[in-house]
């Protein structure tokens, strides 16, 4: 059963399908903020 | 004269007394075999329970584990036909309308870039990082962030580690906005069907 399903998604690895894969990413926030001041202006 | 009341009715009870523990009482001996009929001192599980009640308990179980191994397979298996595709994942399509971009975006993309829309991610997690030094990527944050990206080649291509993210902070006010900036440490692609997969389960009929 799992070698079935593992070769069914052969397949979906050389497509951009966004229903089956999703990309996650371990991140570590830094010290320092960015922050902007000119972006409220442009509201 | 007793009387009983009970849901809004009321009822005589007629009351039967014994004279004494040497008179015969049937009811109570029907009850007792009734009961000692019901239990089981040779399985502890049933240990103050009825035994029937038991045993209809541990084969409604028995198939509901049956059943869940269907359910489950056949949730993996819809997960992975590439004929059922579009039918099970059509709300998915709710996402891909034109992109109206808003002058404050405009403006944003002038110091971040989401490589022309390839990047499109959410903060997923915040969890607080076993070590608060970490010598392996040499940062000391208490936090470790999940971010869950939508899936592109090419954005795999793209990403690297070391890559810094911004992520709007709460704490931006009406003069400036606030930007947390997370490192990349690792990142890798997920499908969702591999996910689901357990040792357990069988496809309920065979694939293509």
């Amino acid at each position: 059963m799992q070698f079935e399903v593992i070769q069914q998604s052969v397949d979906d690895w050389e497509t951009d399908d966004k229903t089956t894969m999703m990309i996650q990413l371990d991140t570590l926030p830094i010290n320092y903020d960015l922050v902007l001041e000119a972006i409220k202006a442009v509201r | 004269m007793f009387r009983q009341e009970y849901g809004g009715a009321e009822e005589p009870v007629k009351a039967i007394l014994f004279k004494d523990n040497q008179m015969e009482n049937r009811l109570q001996n029907l009850v007792m075999v009734m009961l000692k009929a019901m239990t089981n001192s040779s399985i502890p599980e049933v240990f103050g329970h009825n035994m029937p009640l038991f045993i209809a308990d541990s084969v409604a179980k028995w198939h509901n584990s049956e059943t869940r191994r269907i359910i489950d397979s056949t949730g993996v298996w819809m997960a992975n036909s590439h004929d059922l595709r579009r039918f099970v994942f059509y709300m998915s399509t709710f996402r891909e309308g034109g992109v109206n971009l808003s002058r404050v975006e405009e403006k944003l993309k002038e110091y971040f870039t989401d490589f022309d829309g390839k990047f499109d991610a959410q903060l997923s997690n915040v969890m607080t990082s076993r070590m608060e030094v970490d010598e392996q990527f040499g940062t000391s944050s208490p936090y470790m962030c999940r971010v869950k990206a939508q899936y592109s080649r090419e954005l795999l291509r793209l990403l690297d580690d070391g890559m810094l993210l911004a992520v709007r902070n709460f704490k931006s006010d009406s003069t400036r906005e606030r930007y947390t900036l997370l490192e990349v440490i690792r990142f890798w692609p997920e499908h969702f069907g591999l996910r689901g997969v357990r040792d357990y389960q069988y496809f309920p009929c065979s694939s293509r």
